[in-house]
């Protein structure tokens, strides 16, 4: 039958179906056919995520192909040819998303378009097994959702670059490493009632890079930091060893307030371990620290120069909402512990039993390959759980540096 | 919006310092009392116990020794001031310690017969004993094995306890001598304990301190030792204790009074079954003090000594003749059962 549409194709990818593969799949456009565009744009360029996606497409169809191949063939014959939509390029084409095919009735001179919907409603319709159907929408999502990979990947060769799109300039990775001295005041009243003021030595470990997400706004950080402290009791009798090592990772959201000033307000998720030792007390030399906690996250940046150097004034503050810690109960030895005794020792942590923050204030002197940065880390961890008391408070002097790093995806390398 | 970020500025700075400080107690005499007593009264776990049976009141204590003080006493006044109430508890694991002395009450053992000569324990080892790890042995000519160990301090390997019993496999029993053993680390009293049973057996029980007050206590956990899995000693055994016995040797009798073939001879051991923490004291002085209780199978206080199954004593008049009545007896009481 017959029936007048105006033609909507690509003269670019106006070929035959019957010279292109004859697998089934083929059929209905769902395969990139880089065989008839010359290999001249990379069809195999697609996002991980896309990949992933293909993979999936391709062993849902082995699944289905001997038992229903046979019978879902419709929709497009031999003798259509099959085109794409809208923007009409190779690179449009050869990501296999067509989901157009023309038809020519010789008998009226007409062409027609078919979509592949047509087909696909032929084959629900006339499968029998369910279990096909389950396995066919799944591979209907798949379908779409190359398609929508396909048109980031067209919008990307077309050079419409979406704003927040990943290219390797436009998202650098800010990478940070600080080396600080400073103060340490602990105290623990498991182990003393006394607190140990000394010095303590610290790293910190910066990695920042905005996402795509909200038109490029969020940032993704992860922070790492490192802490050993050397203390002693009032008189001096006594010497207090401590480490801790806290890993932070979360996201902030930015305002950009002006050309110089951005905020930013977000969240992480952290982990911390740590221990205290003193090496005179007899069974209970020692406290462990472990926990996990949510917190809130703050800050800003304020950019300027001092004569021609440009100058970065960061400002970063975390606040622990909730978590949870390990803490052994008020007399309750570790030998216990080990022997398996077990006395509310994972305790829920808030601002009310465990009031924690930290800060950092960092002045980035901006060189041409890396900055120069300077600055102050406050960092006090409280809690009162078991009826015990303990805190941890340091303040260092920073130094370090930063850089810029780009990440270079496969066929960018 | 420059003042609002200044007074933000200044709150942040300012949450740095919000962390309490502990420095309650000052370093003057009264102070240092103060803090001595204040550590007893929240976290030793006898103190209930020990008033009723020493007819001592903690309260009454503090106006009794702060009396004893003036501005102007020396360190070493203040020390022994300290130290003498710190005696009333009559605990071996309540120390008071300074770079000039260490504080201590062992009226647990002083005030008793030793029971134990160590030149004639020597003589019934004599040179050519075995030693492995922290245990000496060797075989009497009755064909009784006689093993001294004389401190849980001294480490014990599981390969050094295999390669023991083996050796005495062919013995007609054991003397366990642990007189004078003033205790140490408890894993080494509950690998040698586990020597004494082919089944899992309940022991005893802990608890500890959950609060500052008084009875503020966990429940009582039980306490098994379960069957070593190395040699294990399937004939008679005598353990030979005295007032010495403290510690981790006074709970390895607790353990062993469990054990099937076992049998505790000698003087009721010294006690001390609270498991010490440290503390200390504004001056810097370090404070030891029991701090966690446990008690026998029937759920018993055992800070006073465990009672042998059967008492014996060393006899003067035979130790003059080079003759440990003690180890005598046990040697008789292994007889009698092997016979």
């Amino acid at each position: 039958m017959a029936e007048a549409y105006g033609p909507t194709y690509c003269t670019s990818a106006h070929v035959l179906e019957s010279k292109l593969s004859h697998k089934p799949e083929a059929q209905y456009g769902f395969v990139p056919k880089l065989i008839h565009h010359g290999g001249k744009t990379p069809c195999f360029a697609l996002k991980n995520k896309e990949w992933l996606l293909v993979i999936g497409y391709w062993l849902s169809m082995t699944l289905i192909k001997k038992v229903a191949i046979k019978k879902v063939f419709s929709g497009f014959s031999s003798g259509d040819v099959l085109c794409c939509e809208a923007t009409c390029d190779d690179g449009r084409a050869c990501a296999g998303a067509c989901s157009q095919a023309q038809s020519y009735d010789v008998s009226t001179d007409t062409r027609r378009i078919k979509t592949s919907e047509e087909g696909f409603l032929r084959f629900l319709l006339t499968t029998e097994t369910s279990k096909i159907k389950r396995l066919f929408s799944l591979t209907f999502l798949c379908l779409f959702a190359l398609m929508a990979a396909a048109q980031d990947y067209s919008a990307l060769v077309s050079g419409k670059e979406k704003k927040g799109s990943d290219t390797p300039l436009s998202r650098p990775l800010q990478a940070g490493v600080l080396f600080g001295v400073g103060y340490s005041n602990q105290l623990d009243t498991y182990l003393s009632p006394m607190e140990y003021t000394g010095y303590q030595l610290s790293f910190l470990t910066s990695r920042e890079r905005f996402t795509k997400w909200a038109d490029g706004n969020v940032s993704f950080q992860s922070l790492f930091q490192g802490v050993y402290s050397h203390s002693q009791n009032p008189a001096r009798t006594a010497t207090a060893w401590g480490g801790r090592l806290a890993y932070d990772a979360g996201w902030h959201y930015h305002w950009r307030l002006s050309d110089r000033l951005s905020l930013k307000a977000g969240g992480l998720l952290g982990a911390d371990l740590g221990f205290l030792y003193i090496a005179r007390n007899s069974n209970n030399p020692a406290q462990g620290r472990l926990g996990i906690d949510i917190s809130a996250s703050a800050g800003g940046c304020y950019k300027f120069k001092i004569r021609k150097l440009p100058v970065r004034l960061n400002y970063q503050a975390d606040l622990p909402l909730m978590g949870c810690m390990f803490s052994p109960q008020f007399g309750q030895s570790y030998y216990d512990i080990s022997e398996g005794s077990r006395d509310h020792n994972v305790c829920f942590s808030h601002p009310g039993n465990a009031l924690c923050f930290r800060q950092l204030l960092t002045l980035d002197l901006e060189f041409s390959r890396a900055s120069l940065r300077l600055g102050y880390m406050g960092d006090v961890r409280q809690s009162h759980v078991n009826g015990i008391r303990m805190h941890d408070v340091g303040h260092s002097f920073m130094i370090g540096y930063v850089r810029y790093l780009k990440i270079l995806k496969r066929n960018e390398r | 919006m420059k003042d609002k970020l200044l007074i933000l500025f200044a709150l942040v700075l300012g949450l740095c310092s919000c962390q309490r400080g502990e420095s309650e107690y000052d370093e003057t005499p009264q102070g240092n009392l103060d803090a001595l007593w204040t550590i007893i009264d929240q976290r030793y776990c006898f103190l209930d116990y020990k008033e009723a049976e020493l007819g001592i009141s903690w309260n009454d204590i503090h106006a009794k020794y702060s009396a004893r003080l003036n501005p102007k006493m020396t360190r070493a006044q203040l020390f022994e001031v300290l130290c003498q109430m710190l005696g009333e508890l009559k605990d071996g694991h309540v120390n008071l310690s300074s770079s000039m002395d260490l504080g201590r009450n062992w009226s647990w053992k002083e005030d008793y017969p030793l029971n134990l000569d160590e030149e004639l324990r020597d003589a019934y080892l004599q040179t050519d004993y075995n030693l492995a790890s922290g245990l000496k042995y060797r075989i009497l000519p009755d064909n009784i094995a006689y093993v001294v160990y004389e401190s849980f301090q001294n480490g014990i390997g599981e390969g050094n306890m295999d390669d023991m019993f083996y050796s005495l496999r062919m013995c007609n029993g054991m003397i366990l001598d642990i007189r004078g053993n003033g205790g140490g680390n408890l894993d080494n009293e509950t690998k040698l304990a586990s020597r004494f049973t082919n089944e899992k057996v309940l022991v005893g029980y802990r608890s500890h301190k959950t609060g500052t007050g008084r009875n503020d206590f966990s429940a009582l956990e039980p306490e098994y030792i379960t069957p070593s899995k190395g040699v294990r000693w399937q004939k008679p055994c005598v353990v030979l204790a005295n007032r010495s016995c403290y510690s981790a040797a006074n709970t390895f009798v607790r353990d062993m009074k469990e054990m099937p073939l076992v049998t505790i001879m000698g003087d009721q051991t010294g006690g001390g079954s609270g498991l010490p923490f440290s503390s200390e004291l504004p001056i810097g002085w370090s404070v030891r003090f029991s701090a966690s209780p446990s008690f026998d199978a029937k759920k018993q206080q055992i800070e006073f000594g465990i009672a042998p199954d059967i008492p014996c004593s060393l006899d003067a008049g035979k130790a003059a003749q080079g003759i440990d009545s003690m180890i005598e007896a046990a040697r008789e009481f292994i007889g009698g059962q092997t016979s």
